[in-house]
């Protein structure tokens, strides 16, 4: 026993070093420095020197645009996290048995993760587009609403929304799915003899079951989502009317440290970013005592 | 053994040459005037894809004339373009030459990152008076020159001379007023909204800085310190535009452009009119729908004519390894040459005086003639030491304006506000 023990540890150790290391050097160190900025002035040029709290005064003082960003934000990532019911349906239905070409299903729904986001979302703005888009073209033939989708200040944000739920979709099912698997079989068969319907045997066996798996989804989604900037970034474009009204945190950064070269502002906003990223992902693990169901 | 050394060092040089030499065709082969022996190699930062062949047939010319220098192009895109140059710049890995623009060379000449190049230029042999004088300024800083322009643009009136005979009117002059282009817009106009009269999009380069100047207005104060928005004839500049969406309707609106550039529309043949900049003509020739019905004239004159005419330079970082050399290449490649190679090529109108009409004949299908016309009223694109901190802001300034939620004097002023408040952190 005894001598077997010490080269364990030290195989661990070498190990669990390797990752460590890079979490040091990639997360932790760029972490501090990005805390340094925040309290200091400079440009890239004449280095940056720690001069104190000014950089946050002056993120308070101008509240109005991180408020909006915040807000913003926090829409975007609740109603992406409607996709979470949306992708629950989807797996369950490509569970059922005896379903034909399910693989072919889920690489449908699985398409949109691994394409580029930057190509979904020039697909997109031909579809939203006011003057000869899709979305209008098939609105205005069954009598529906048309409208410029997203460079109107009131749909931009949802526009953009919707497509956040498309492109997270396929990650969820596969998350989900593998979820599913897990569900006893017998516990589905002994509700059916007791006569429950498939609704009734979705809602009173399967999701109770499936709560760590959702549980996971929606805590990665709305992580994603707080962190939303390309969709936004190619779907409205610069001159955009609507894009005042659709910002989001990480969109604001954007703005301040590379398009202003604010870096210090920048690092600030960057810190607000994960300070509320924290924020909700701890609300939403003190919440799971109440729904999560460990079996 | 020194002579076994030196030997060595020439037959490795030679053996260099030989290779750089297969590299670009043969253009550099022989290297007989030996220089110094030693192999300098430079990087070139650029962000244009589109000129890369261009660059690369007078950096070869550059190549020939310099033994032993070689020179590798670095294209960064656009997006990434400033961002890089400046962290890698800051960081001492930077380019050895790269483009500049005068809003940005501020922040680079503040930093102390670039290499003066007068010792270059008069080394060279190239005449300052030849360069567009307001453009020469633009890279100038106390006396130094930073860089040279390579090339210019200015900003034209571009007409779609199908949609004007089937409605009827006749063509622009480069007599046209403000009023001519109203009247014309107006006329062009289908009712069913097929076709607008003229874009009016909210682009400060191709639309409204070109009116702002044209009214007697100014988006900067003349030593760079105060915001010109809230001036009277600014306000009429920009009304020019948002009139055209809002009063006259004769422009699709802005949510139609953030959908659809402008420059789409046009090419699709809903806009009969555009203002936009002498760099298109190379893309609408490519085009066949636009290169037979697209020409050009020079912009309609308000109270005074004005046209807004900017242009990159080359700067040589003073990073670099081998000064000298890099000041060489940077003058080098906004010389007499490289202008001429640029303009012959259709690529860019150079900058040299002598080179153009080549860039006009590269299109004749197009009066490209029109953008070099406007340049004596040139007004060179508004700048100040950190213009990025209150150009970002324009945009989103002007937006109520254009959506015509806002008085233009409302937004105008507000605009002002806030530039004056980043001017005076500079």
């Amino acid at each position: 026993m005894r001598p077997n023990r010490y080269p364990d540890n030290a195989w661990a150790a070498i190990l669990l070093a390797v990752p460590f290391g890079g979490l040091v050097i990639f997360y932790l160190w760029p972490l501090l420095r990005t805390v340094l900025l925040s309290f200091s002035e400079g440009t890239a040029f004449t280095g940056y020197t720690i001069t104190g709290l000014g950089n946050w005064q002056r993120l308070f003082e101008n509240g109005d645009d991180v408020w909006r960003a915040l807000v913003n934000t926090l829409v975007y990532a609740a109603i992406v996290l409607l996709g979470v019911p949306i992708a629950m349906v989807i797996a369950a239905l490509l569970h059922q048995r005896g379903l034909r070409g399910r693989s072919f299903y889920r690489t449908l729904y699985f398409v949109p993760v691994v394409t580029m986001p930057v190509a979904v979302a020039m697909v997109w703005r031909y579809i939203y587009n006011g003057d000869f888009g899709l979305l209008n073209e098939v609105l205005d033939a069954v009598g529906g609403p048309t409208r410029a989708w997203v460079a109107d200040p009131d749909t931009a944000l949802y526009a953009v929304a919707v497509v956040g739920i498309w492109m997270a979709l396929g990650t969820n099912l596969i998350i989900l799915a593998a979820g599913l698997e897990a569900v006893p079989q017998t516990l589905e068969e002994a509700a059916m003899l007791d006569g429950a319907g498939p609704v009734r045997r979705f809602l009173s066996v399967t999701v109770p079951l499936l709560t760590p798996s959702i549980f996971l989804v929606s805590v990665l989604s709305v992580i994603g989502s707080l962190q939303m900037f390309d969709l936004l970034f190619i779907m409205l474009g610069r001159t955009n009317p609507a894009l005042a009204d659709s910002k989001t945190i990480v969109y604001l950064f954007y703005e301040e440290a590379f398009v202003r070269n604010d870096r210090p502002l920048g690092a600030v906003i960057a810190l607000v970013t994960l300070v509320v990223t924290l924020a909700v992902t701890a609300v939403q693990f003190r919440l799971q005592r109440r729904w999560v169901t460990y079996a | 053994m020194k002579s076994t050394n030196t030997m060595l060092a020439l037959a490795a040089t030679a053996a260099v040459l030989t290779l750089a030499a297969c590299g670009d065709n043969g253009a550099s082969a022989g290297g007989s005037d030996g220089g110094g022996g030693e192999e300098v190699e430079l990087t070139f930062a650029t962000f244009s894809p589109d000129q890369e062949p261009a660059i690369r047939q007078i950096l070869d010319v550059f190549e020939e004339q310099n033994p032993g220098v070689s020179v590798e192009i670095q294209i960064i895109p656009w997006t990434d373009y400033w961002s890089t140059l400046q962290t890698s710049t800051a960081g001492g890995t930077g380019p050895d030459v790269a483009w500049m623009l005068g809003a940005k060379i501020g922040q680079y000449i503040d930093g102390g990152v670039l290499l003066p190049l007068d010792e270059a230029f008069e080394e060279s042999g190239l005449d300052i008076e030849k360069y567009p004088e307001q453009l020469v300024d633009l890279f100038v800083d106390d006396g130094t020159t930073y860089a040279l322009p390579k090339d210019f643009d200015t900003i034209g009136l571009w007409y779609n001379k199908a949609l004007f005979d089937e409605a009827g009117v006749a063509y622009p002059t480069p007599d046209w007023t403000w009023d001519d282009v109203i009247t014309a817009a107006k006329a062009l106009t289908k009712p069913d909204g097929s076709v607008y009269g003229i874009g009016a999009p909210m682009d400060p380069q191709a639309t409204y800085y070109n009116t702002i100047y044209q009214a007697g207005g100014e988006v900067i104060s003349e030593d760079g310190t105060t915001s010109g928005y809230d001036s009277p004839e600014a306000i009429e500049g920009i009304k020019f535009w948002t009139d055209m969406i809002n009063v006259h309707h004769v422009s699709p609106t802005l949510e139609s452009f953030a959908d659809t550039e402008s420059v789409a529309q046009f090419m699709s043949g809903r806009l009969a009119m555009l203002t936009t900049g002498s760099f298109y003509a190379i893309r609408f020739a490519n085009d066949e729908y636009s290169s037979q019905n697209f020409d050009v004239t020079e912009l309609p004159a308000g109270a005074q004519e004005a046209t807004i005419i900017n242009g990159i330079g080359n700067v040589a970082l003073a990073s670099t390894e081998h000064p000298e050399e890099a000041a060489r290449l940077a003058v080098f490649l906004s010389g007499e040459e490289a202008s001429r190679i640029s303009s012959e090529t259709g690529t860019v109108i150079g900058s040299y005086e002598g080179t153009q009409e080549a860039f006009v004949d590269a299109f004749p299908q197009f009066n490209l003639q029109a953008f070099l016309d406007q340049a004596e009223n040139g007004v060179v694109l508004p700048v100040s030491r950190n213009t990025d901190a209150w150009a970002s802001r324009e945009g989103e300034f002007l937006t109520p304006a254009w959506t015509g939620e806002q008085s233009v004097e409302e937004a105008a002023a507000n605009l002002a506000d806030a530039m004056n408040e980043a001017l005076a952190q500079e």
